[in-house]
């Protein structure tokens, strides 16, 4: 005892430190990637005899998405030894850091499936994105729609493959329509007809509101969906910003006098008790109409099966539709700058946006930038998804102000709290935004 | 290296050279990890904020240019800073308030002390996003406890929290306020340190227990009291994660949650402003670099430590 077993179980201590140390040092280890060859100049080479594994990072992980992955990949690996495709999750809100963070590391994945087919240029420009067009896109362009491909270009050259888009639709409860009176088989066409469907679907009790009708920012739809739905846009021809022409402070005193319709104070607690999955106000049962993602049909049938459901195109002022009755994003397949398999990542970029992007058609209900896959797919959903792109814009964004959405959302914010008038806000917002175009033009 | 350690004159291989390189070796790990981790970067964000760095595709030197634009063109920037002043002017005192005065409630010798420790404890250990969602709940304008609980008392214009951009900082504020009882850990081991013969003295003396706080415990809790103040200070300047977390948008409504931890964020990684963000980055340091100086000039007033005379 005493002095020996002090200096004992001293040795043990630094031991176990020293040990653990090593330990969480070491990480996980990774197989060397080979260096990568020259790229093709026109048609991709036959597929290289050493065998290379590609890391593919997407942003999903639920039960809903991860058979659709799981079945992709595991198809791909099975057909291709040579080339080994390994998918990594990685959050949404912090993919694109991780994704810009590793470019600047050197340590980059093969392949990125990005949430925004309109940041393309922005990450093109920005050396982020590798230009695939000399890696074999260009000589499959055109298995793209003309406007998602539209998308990817920066100075001529594609920096990604569009993969897929989304359409909108409004959804309706038609329990809800039948307790009002209303025919549950004919869902509102015009903006009148939302706002006098909901004279008769909204309840209070007690003077809480417990159902409401509609409101246009319940839902997937922004306050900029809805100016590109009464036929106005945020910029003119020379991408200067025209934020508060007459049109737009309509649109958004429209917005505000639904607001109003309930009350500040309901507006924000019904917000707040918006969530996801089974938290969607729609499937609580908490509002009657709302506009979703025809994607959300499938968590709809899971999250809230006892709930019937009707499904429009969103409706327009004039009940007319046309291109941009209602917006769509894309998402894309990009390979990070400094990826060390370029071609066989390329290889497999083009499959996940061609055949692959058929089979996560068919199983979630997205709707693919590969123009074969209309003559693959024919059930109803799809079908229904085909006429509604006829009305669904893929508006870009902007070059030089990427972030104008910024200045939006504090404008709706301001007007729909009552700090401030449309037009004042809305002029606000213009100022912002063209602050922004100097800034980013004079860089 | 070795006489300008010892800093006289003294013969290589002395004993006290010997420690002094000893005590060097030992420091070495976290001397390399600070230079190559901390230092390092630090120095190297200072040069990118004088350029256009943006991580992926440029670093040209622009002189003051970022500088400028933070104080001259950029109207957000002054509203984060309005912002993160707001927080820190109301959070700081409130939580020091509230760690104070839990450590002394729970140094008194009340049945089921130890219990009552842990419970106050307890927002120490619960952290993460998982809490904060469940303040957004406490938080919801209709449903939530709070605005329950203050209609219940009679209250008809209850406040809309994370709703009314004039009330979403106190929402932040309550939220820190209830974590600050975390800290009672410091306060209760600067309790402990009082002697507890300057209150048997006292109550022999004839003072009454507030005489006894003010003119006993709070004194010597003093140097406590600035340690919290100066590392709350430094917290609440670069208090932003919860905001990025409540708020959505971030920074909604109306950029009043838009503190200047998350206005940089903002620049550096959606916008890769990376030149300007470091430019924030660094005025935001030297501006908490300066309020600690004055906390450590002003501390000789109020400041005091055993040991001392005065």
């Amino acid at each position: 005892m005493g002095m020996k077993w002090r200096k004992l179980m001293a040795g043990v201590i630094t031991a176990v430190l020293a040990l653990s140390l090593v330990v969480g040092c070491s990480g996980t280890k990774k197989e060397e990637p080979k260096p990568a060859e020259q790229p093709a100049q026109t048609t991709p080479a036959p597929e290289p005899e050493k065998k290379v594994e590609l890391e593919f990072w997407g942003w999903w992980s639920s039960a809903t998405r991860m058979p659709t992955i799981n079945k992709i990949v595991d198809g791909w690996n099975k057909e291709h030894p040579n080339i080994q495709v390994k998918y990594t999750f990685v959050p949404f809100g912090d993919l694109m850091t991780k994704y810009l963070a590793s470019v600047a590391a050197g340590n980059p994945p093969d392949v990125v499936a990005s949430p925004d087919i309109f940041t393309v240029p922005t990450r093109a420009q920005k050396k982020q994105a590798m230009e695939l067009s000399t890696l074999g896109a260009d000589a499959i362009k055109d298995q793209f729609y003309p406007e998602f491909w539209k998308a990817v270009l920066y100075q001529g050259k594609a920096y990604a493959l569009p993969w897929v888009g989304e359409t909108k639709y409004l959804y309706y409860n038609k329990d809800h329509f039948k307790a009002a009176g209303l025919d549950p088989e004919k869902g509102p066409v015009t903006w009148d007809d939302l706002w006098s469907f909901a004279d008769k679907l909204d309840k209070k009790e007690g003077g809480k509101l417990v159902q409401a009708g509609f409101h246009p920012l319940f839902g997937n739809f922004a306050y900029r969906g809805w100016v590109w739905n009464s036929g106005s846009l945020f910029f003119d021809n020379r991408e200067w910003p025209t934020i508060n022409t007459e049109k737009n402070i309509s649109v958004m005193d429209w917005i505000k006098k639904w607001t109003d319709r309930y009350g500040y104070e309901s507006y924000a607690a019904m917000k707040g008790a918006n969530g996801s999955g089974p938290q969607n106000l729609f499937i609580q049962q908490k509002i009657s109409m709302t506009i979703e993602t025809a994607t959300w049909e499938g968590e709809l049938k899971k999250n809230g099966p006892s709930i019937k459901y009707g499904i429009v195109p969103v409706p327009t002022p004039d009940g007319k539709q046309f291109q941009n009755a209602n917006y769509t994003g894309g998402f894309d397949v990009e390979i990070p700058v400094g990826a060390k398999n370029p071609k066989q990542a390329f290889e497999f970029a083009k499959y996940w946006a061609t055949d692959a992007a058929v089979i996560w058609a068919q199983e979630q209900n997205d709707f693919p930038a590969y123009t074969k896959a209309a003559e693959k797919i024919t059930t109803t959903e799809f079908k229904r998804m085909v006429d509604n792109m006829k009305y669904t814009g893929l508006i870009p964004l902007p070059q030089f102000a990427p972030l104008y959405n910024d200045a939006l959302d504090v404008a709706v914010q301001d007007v729909i709290s009552g700090k401030k008038s449309a037009k004042d806000a809305l002029g606000t917002a213009q100022g912002e935004i063209q602050k922004m175009v100097q800034q980013n033009t004079s860089k | 290296m070795a006489s300008a350690v010892a800093g006289k004159r003294r013969p290589l291989g002395s004993l006290k050279t010997k420690e002094a390189i000893t005590g060097y070796l030992f420091i070495l790990p976290w001397l390399i990890g600070f230079v190559a981790f901390t230092a390092g970067p630090m120095l190297f964000s200072l040069y990118a904020s004088f350029t256009n760095y943006d991580v992926t595709s440029q670093f040209d030197w622009i002189g003051l240019k970022n500088y400028k634009r933070m104080f001259l063109t950029d109207s957000l920037y002054w509203k984060s800073m309005s912002n993160t002043l707001y927080f820190a002017v109301f959070a700081v005192p409130i939580g020091i308030l509230v760690g104070a005065t839990s450590a002394v409630m729970l140094n008194t010798n009340v049945p089921g002390q130890k219990a009552w420790r842990t419970i106050f404890f307890l927002p120490k250990v619960l952290t993460g996003v998982s809490v904060v969602m469940l303040w957004l709940w406490v938080f919801n304008p209709q449903d939530g406890i709070l605005n329950s609980g203050l209609r219940a008392l009679g209250i008809e214009k209850v406040p809309l929290w994370f709703a009314d951009p004039a009330w979403s900082k106190p929402a932040l504020i309550v939220m820190s306020a209830w974590s600050a009882t975390g800290g009672i850990l410091i306060y209760l081991a600067g309790l402990q340190g009082i002697p507890k013969q300057l209150y048997e003295a006292a109550e022999v003396d004839g003072a009454t227990t507030s005489r006894q706080f003010f003119s006993i415990t709070l004194p010597l809790l003093s140097a406590t009291i600035f340690f919290k103040l100066i590392t709350g200070i430094n917290a609440a300047m670069q208090y932003w994660q919860n905001a990025l977390i409540v708020t959505d948008p971030p920074g909604s409504p109306s950029n009043s949650t838009l503190f200047n931890g998350l206005h940089i964020y903002k620049q550096a990684f959606k916008e890769s402003n990376m030149g300007y963000a470091s430019a924030m980055a660094w005025v935001m340091f030297a501006i908490t670099l300066l309020i600690t100086a004055l906390q450590f000039w002003g501390s000789k007033r109020w400041v005091y430590y055993e040991g001392e005379r005065r």
